[in-house]
């Protein structure tokens, strides 16, 4: 059983698959996929989740709407968050960590970049 | 008279004699004292140096002695140094290694990055025959694992016997709305003439022109080409994995784009498979 679960929400199924190929490789982490922010919700509904990796433009509820919903939430509110985006401007940037974003990746992604900032928020050795 | 002065000379004769044998006696006796005294002295004297030498033999020992535990401690100082010499050495080693494992260790961790792009990268172009999906994918690909920000997806064209480029996708690209580019002319018509991809470097200021060309080339046939404009900004170059995804494109795209058209001309599954009932 894994000892962690990351819910990666992205709307494009190639990042998805991307994503949670490149977090196959920490053995104790568990990958939950959702389509938007909408979709993301639903699963923090459901389960416990101890990590998140977002998009940030995405139909129906963006990855910033997203942010602001989860760092306003009773139950979620503590869970880590990463943004993987094609915006690489510093507004976005700064944007995103003032609403609650703990780190910032942008496109095209490089898996080590990514695992290390997982290990790092979720302080795995 | 004569007796008388002869015995008063005897008796001066014997007086003179017990004197001489007096003072003899104590002069005997006086320098047998003394040559005593000198003999204890000399002996006094030969004690101190005897004691003087024994003590000089005994520190003489000692030093000897001493000597020893410094030439045993000097053998053991050489014996730890060559071991610490030892030490370093496979520290030195283990730490070359070490540092050979890491390097190794990116060097395979690139690697495998790159196989999964490209894995994903092609598993996402052959999972759908819609071609409006088609290009959906071919968008995906190059704007989330190149970073590319403007491109177009131009296809062959034959109109009245001339072969064109025709743009039947645009990604945040003005450029390339509503043109179309002859065969064999600027960039794009000279990729998909020669089959060669053109590749510039990002950082030169092109006015417009394509960034990068990939011609889709299905066996000696080119089917279109890819045209880059522009890339996102933090993405400032091409990296190796680019060149390897655009060589992937080339012909996976342009199968993708036929097979897609072809299904939907044969109307689905079951017209597309009407070609292998006259295999059998």
């Amino acid at each position: 059983m894994a000892d962690y679960t990351c819910l990666v929400v992205e709307d494009s199924p190639m990042m998805r698959q991307l994503l949670a190929f490149a977090l196959s490789r920490l053995k104790n982490l568990k990958v939950v996929e959702a389509d938007d922010g909408v979709d993301c919700l639903k699963k923090l509904a459901g389960g416990r989740f101890d990590i998140i990796i977002t998009d940030i433009n995405m139909p129906i509820m963006d990855g910033l709407k997203l942010i602001k919903r989860i760092r306003s939430d009773a139950v979620h509110r503590d869970v880590p968050i990463i943004i993987v985006t094609t915006e690489g401007s510093q507004e976005d940037r700064q944007r995103a960590l003032q609403l609650g974003a703990n780190a910032y990746i942008t496109k095209p992604i490089q898996a080590p970049q990514v695992i290390s900032k997982v290990k790092e928020l979720l302080r795995i050795e | 008279m004569s007796k008388t002065h002869g015995e008063s000379k005897d008796h001066l004769d014997l007086t003179d004699l017990t004197a001489r044998r007096e003072e003899f006696l104590e002069t005997f006796f006086r320098k047998g004292a003394e040559f005593a005294a000198e003999l204890l002295a000399e002996m006094e004297k030969i004690r101190g140096e005897n004691k003087a030498l024994s003590d000089e033999n005994a520190a003489l020992r000692r030093q000897l002695a001493s000597d020893d535990a410094i030439r045993d401690l000097l053998s053991k100082i050489e014996v730890l140094e060559n071991e610490k010499a030892a030490l370093f050495h496979k520290v030195h080693g283990a730490k070359d290694c070490g540092g050979d494992l890491v390097d190794k260790y990116a060097e395979v961790e690139k690697e495998l990055d790159a196989m999964a792009n490209l894995y994903v990268a092609s598993y996402q172009l052959h999972a759908t025959l819609e071609p409006q999906e088609v290009l959906g994918v071919i968008e995906q690909l190059l704007a989330q694992l190149v970073g590319t920000k403007s491109f177009a997806i131009y296809l062959r064209r034959e109109d009245a016997g001339a072969l064109f480029l025709v743009p039947v996708h645009a990604y945040h690209c003005d450029t390339a709305a509503g043109t179309r580019t002859a065969w064999g002319e600027g960039p794009i018509g000279e990729a998909a003439e020669t089959q060669v991809q053109y590749v510039a470097d990002p950082r030169r200021k092109l006015n417009g022109a394509p960034l990068a060309c990939i011609p889709m080339v299905l066996g000696r046939t080119t089917v279109g080409v890819i045209a880059i404009f522009e890339l996102f900004e933090q993405k400032t170059e091409f990296v190796r994995i680019d060149f390897e995804l655009f060589k992937l494109l080339a012909l996976h795209a342009a199968s993708a784009i036929v097979g897609a058209g072809l299904f939907t001309r044969a109307g689905g599954v079951g017209g597309a498979l009407d070609v292998y009932r006259q295999l059998g």
